[in-house]
């Protein structure tokens, strides 16, 4: 008890703090942001001007708010011009990204790393492999955003709990919206089409958190999920199905209610176990997705232009034309009106009861807002290293870079060499491509970085 | 010939079984690198990778045979047990084999039928090695270079074995089984759905032929197969996970000691919510003795069987399966602990705590 009543002292006074230092600050068109994140105080805004930044940002400060200024069809434009991996990272607690055009990043277009209390609002995401990805995160609101061309997911919602996602737009995305390994999350009101699969809840094995459940999939569009799915080979991405509304993989307690899903060509919801994608079990995860319930649905055109293994699965069971399909061995699952809904492997289900609606759910999140624990420079090494060195390493083979053994080797006893290579990299190897500079993540995280890079990691 | 010389146990199966109803499996090869779909890049790397994993050449039968005997066990190390699997494969070059039973009694060779299923069994579970190496998201192209070799290299080596049996199958019911066991194993990667699709036809049709011939040969290891094919199979693709179970059943009847057997059924309960029976297995696997079974299994299994009492809520029984693969790893440092790293953006590594998640303790 002493210490809550200890934390909420803190947060008090930092929010109060905060409140009476607050500064709008902005940044001139085409200016380097980064110089203003660095000056900005907790509780500041950051407004950008329209214009061309072709840099990444990372904040790593609480009660910060950056928005792009916008002047009809003039955004604040970031620009990754596909050689840089990240346009606006943020471990700041209580951080909001807003209105910002983000184009052409190779890894995240905007990115929350552990941070609670986050709003991701307004952006316009283009062609990243994650557009919007909020990770270990509690407590946040996604909410009229477009995205579009993410190699994974366009709003991937990864390990975190209690979050909305309104009102966005989804389209030509591997996946479109994606809760994975997330606890308590509402997707409303969206409009997902023209994806290979339009919404996925998923549970991963591998990952720290091992559970996902509690999730409502509401009053959303999704339809046309038929594009050809296009994520490099070697990601998970690769193995979603196309052609699919909704897909539900490994996780409990899920709700799909009101929606419309329409002319998906595989089915309009498929809800299968975790082995499904061929993925190696994970000896904490219950695999199965128990209890999903799929209520008040409208369903038209699904499952006529089947592909991929699973329509080959349909096809040899003799189905089409399906609304929802059931594979694995899921228990206490229901489906309402199960006459008036095309179905294949829900034999044991049940009958919805209409008390089980969720209609009435207006938020997943936390009343009052989740607590703000403050990292450890170790914490933030770990975080920034999972984030954003793993986009082109791996620890012991070559992907974009050379394999992290390889660094180890290169920069033993030597981290402020590393440093000074990861702020300004020059070429050194002609058969890797030049990495780009990662200044702006700044000392105190370089630091932590190196550190865990070379102290800690290991196989 | 009641059993196969060597002590086939089949963990190949458990990583084949996984996935019957996954998306192409060669597809988890290669790296995000757009070079990869250019096949001469990666003709180019295969080659590479084909010179640089190449064995030292081992001539005449015997100095071949004892290679073989000194390294197809070692499941920790893919590059000795590999070199070990193919010095026994070519050594079968040398030996040859009659055509039918009577035959071989004649000409006193039915040791040399035991020899081509005792190397082709090594074979089998080399697959199940190799299939262990593949990183669940993404593979760098030098090794999935080298995997895809070494996979190719396995699948020749089993051919030409089950070539030179194939006479035999009719009137060797072991034979029969290790051939569905190659047609399971060796699809598992690097092989296109609808050929993955076919060999598992192939293979239930060689189960139930062999279930219904000697339900006891190899251990119950058709028993195992089926029993898992039948319980990760959709109803209405022709699964009956109670059948499955009841072959499951008899595979550990006949074979309590194999802790793969265990996995297996103690999952293929779980899934039925018979978690009872589950626990009641999981006890009896505590009790299995380690120095039965090969080291990197022990390990595996281990880990394996820890999880699933987690998920089952019972601590206790996870941290004695830890503590024994603790022991075990303690006394035989050679053998892989299967810590994955961070991969694609995120890993196992819990980035509060800087734990392994995975790890039991």
């Amino acid at each position: 008890m002493t210490t809550k009543l200890a934390l909420s002292s803190i947060l008090c006074t930092t929010i109060l703090g905060s409140a009476a230092y607050a500064a709008d600050i902005t940044v001139p068109s085409g200016d380097e942001i980064q110089k203003y994140v660095d000056q900005a105080q907790p509780g500041d805004t950051i407004l950008v001007e329209p214009g061309v930044y072709k840099q990444s940002v990372y904040i790593d400060k609480p009660n910060i708010t950056i928005r792009g200024l916008r002047d009809g069809d003039n955004w604040a434009v970031m620009d990754g011009e596909l050689i840089r991996n990240d346009g606006i990272i943020t471990s700041g607690h209580s951080s909001t990204i807003d209105g910002f055009f983000v184009k052409a990043y190779k890894g995240n277009g905007i990115m929350t790393q552990g941070a609670n209390n986050f709003t991701i609002s307004n952006n316009y995401v283009e062609g990243a492999f994650y557009g919007i990805f909020p990770q270990y995160g509690i407590n946040g609101l996604i909410t009229g955003n477009t995205v579009s061309g993410a190699e994974d997911a366009g709003v991937y919602v990864g390990m975190s709990d209690n979050v909305d996602v309104f009102e966005n737009i989804a389209f030509g995305n591997v996946m479109g919206l994606e809760f994975e390994n997330t606890r308590n999350g509402l997707m409303a009101n969206n409009h997902v089409y023209g994806n290979s699969a339009g919404i996925t809840l998923t549970l991963i094995p591998g990952l720290p958190v091992k559970d996902a459940n509690n999730l409502v999939i509401r009053d959303n569009l999704i339809e046309d999920n038929n594009i050809e799915n296009f994520a490099p080979a070697s990601s998970i991405a690769s193995q979603v199905p196309r052609g699919i509304g909704i897909g539900i993989v490994g996780p409990d307690k899920t709700t799909i209610e009101n929606n419309e899903i329409k002319n998906n060509g595989t089915a309009g919801i498929l809800v299968a176990d975790q082995t499904l994608f061929g993925m190696s079990t994970d000896p904490k995860n219950d695999p199965y997705s128990d209890e999903a319930i799929i209520m008040a649905n409208t369903f038209s055109g699904n499952g006529e232009d089947m592909t991929g293994i699973l329509g080959d699965l349909i096809k040899q069971a003799g189905a089409s034309g399906l609304d929802v399909v059931a594979l694995g061995k899921g228990r206490g699952s229901c489906l309402a009106n199960p006459d008036e809904v095309a179905s294949l492997g829900t034999d044991r289900w049940e009958t919805c009861d209409p008390s089980l609606s969720a209609a009435e759910m207006k938020t997943a999140m936390i009343p009052g807002g989740a607590e703000e624990p403050v990292y450890t420079a170790e914490q933030k090494g770990r975080l920034t290293y999972l984030a954003v060195c793993t986009g082109c390493h791996t620890y012991d083979s070559v992907l974009h870079g050379p394999s992290m053994q390889s660094i180890q080797a290169l920069y033993k006893d030597n981290a402020d060499g590393m440093i000074e290579y990861i702020s300004e990299p020059v070429r050194k190897r002609e058969d890797f491509p030049e990495m780009p500079p990662q200044a702006y993540l700044g000392e105190e995280n370089l630091n932590a970085i190196a550190d865990y890079i070379l102290n800690e990691l290991g196989g | 010939m009641s059993r196969s010389p060597r002590h086939l146990k089949g963990t190949l199966l458990s990583t084949a079984l996984t996935c019957l109803i996954s998306l192409p499996a060669f597809a988890q090869t290669g790296s995000v690198l757009s070079d990869l779909e250019n096949p001469e890049f990666l003709a180019k790397k295969r080659a590479e990778a084909a010179e640089f994993i190449k064995c030292d050449p081992i001539d005449g039968f015997d100095a071949r045979m004892a290679a073989y005997e000194a390294g197809a066990t070692a499941k920790w190390d893919r590059a000795s047990m590999g070199c070990a699997v193919q010095a026994g494969s070519q050594a079968l070059d040398e030996m040859s084999l009659p055509t039918n039973l009577i035959w071989a009694f004649v000409t006193f060779r039915v040791d040399n039928i035991e020899k081509h299923l005792e190397v082709l069994g090594a074979n089998l579970e080399y697959f199940d090695v190799l299939a262990n190496s593949y990183a669940d998201h993404y593979e760098g192209i030098e090794k999935s270079s080298e995997l895809y070799v070494r996979w190719q290299d396995t699948r020749a080596q089993s051919e030409a074995i089950l070539a030179k049996i194939d006479p035999i199958i009719p009137k060797v019911t072991e034979a029969r089984i290790l051939r569905a066991a190659y047609n399971l194993a060796s699809t598992v990667k690097e092989t296109p759905p609808e050929e993955a699709n076919a060999a598992m036809k192939s293979a239930i049709e060689d189960l139930e032929i062999a279930i219904a011939e000697k339900p006891e040969a190899l251990d119950g290891l058709s028993q195992l197969m089926l029993g898992q094919v039948l319980v990760a199979l959709p109803p209405f693709l022709g699964g009956d996970a109670l059948r499955g179970i009841e072959l499951l059943e008899q595979a550990n009847e006949l074979n309590p000691n194999d802790l793969t057997v265990h996995r297996a059924l103690v999952e293929a309960y779980m899934g039925e919510r018979e978690d009872e029976k589950a626990i009641a297995l999981l006890q009896a696997a505590l009790e299995v003795d380690p120095a039965l079974e090969n080291g990197q299994d022990y390990v595996d299994d281990t880990k394996h069987l820890g999880g699933l009492a987690l998920r089952l809520d019972q601590g206790d029984m996870a941290t004695q399966f830890n503590d024994k693969r603790n022991e075990r790893l303690a006394s035989n440092p050679e053998l892989l602990t299967r810590k994955a790293i961070a991969s694609f953006g995120h890993g196992e590594e819990n980035p509060f705590t800087g734990k392994d998640s995975s790890d039991l303790n």
